[in-house]
């Protein structure tokens, strides 16, 4: 894999890492679910059941889609 | 290598974290002081946005993910199949919600392996190649 090829996978692979952890502590480290993160949660599960969840063009199947221009 | 079963161990233990986790939901929010479906609802979340994140990872680097056409399949996969699971879940969750038997609840908790599953499939393809 070439230097700037695994520069780019590592950071991605650590941005998931670092979203998923901020969830998680908020998750634990509260010692109580905020009003506004208790609605944002529920806004997340609405749109799974609408189907919103899935709007974007990273849901579109990669033969129907041309990817971002990379830089 | 051991970086990756590091990471997928660390990610199974989050997930099943989230299950044990005490939660204290502020008085006057749209749960109403139900944490069980507010963690039922998190169980859910969970395994969803990291599965969000995985397809989105592939869309954003698919040009440097040309020689692993692996993962651009895993992800066409997640694509076709996330909807349904998730949805699947969400059904569920509506199901134990508006009645709380054992086969709802076994019902539910079968959905919920499903997207823990698909979760740690996609982070073993990300931890392979972010090495």
């Amino acid at each position: 894999m070439e230097p700037l090829e695994f520069i780019a996978m590592a950071n991605a692979a650590l941005s998931i890492y670092e979203k998923l952890s901020k969830i998680i502590a908020e998750k634990i480290a509260a010692g109580e679910i905020s009003i506004d993160a208790q609605a944002q949660l529920q806004a997340r599960i609405d749109a799974i059941r609408s189907g919103k969840a899935f709007e974007g063009p990273e849901w579109k199947q990669s033969t129907e889609v041309p990817p971002p221009t990379q830089e | 290598m051991k970086r990756n079963i590091v990471y997928t161990i660390l990610l199974a233990f989050c997930l099943s974290l989230i299950a044990c986790t005490s939660t204290k939901l502020a008085p006057g929010g749209v749960y109403q002081g139900d944490t069980v479906l507010y963690d039922i609802d998190y169980s859910i979340d969970m395994p969803s946005a990291f599965l969000h994140l995985f397809v989105k990872w592939e869309y954003d680097n698919r040009a440097l993910l040309a020689k692993k056409p692996e993962i651009t399949k895993a992800a066409d996969e997640i694509r076709k199949n996330a909807p349904k699971w998730e949805q699947t879940a969400v059904a569920m969750r509506d199901a134990y919600k508006r009645n709380p038997t054992d086969d709802n609840k076994s019902a539910l908790e079968a959905s919920l392996a499903v997207l823990r599953q698909a979760t740690l499939e996609a982070a073993k393809y990300i931890n392979d190649n972010s090495q």
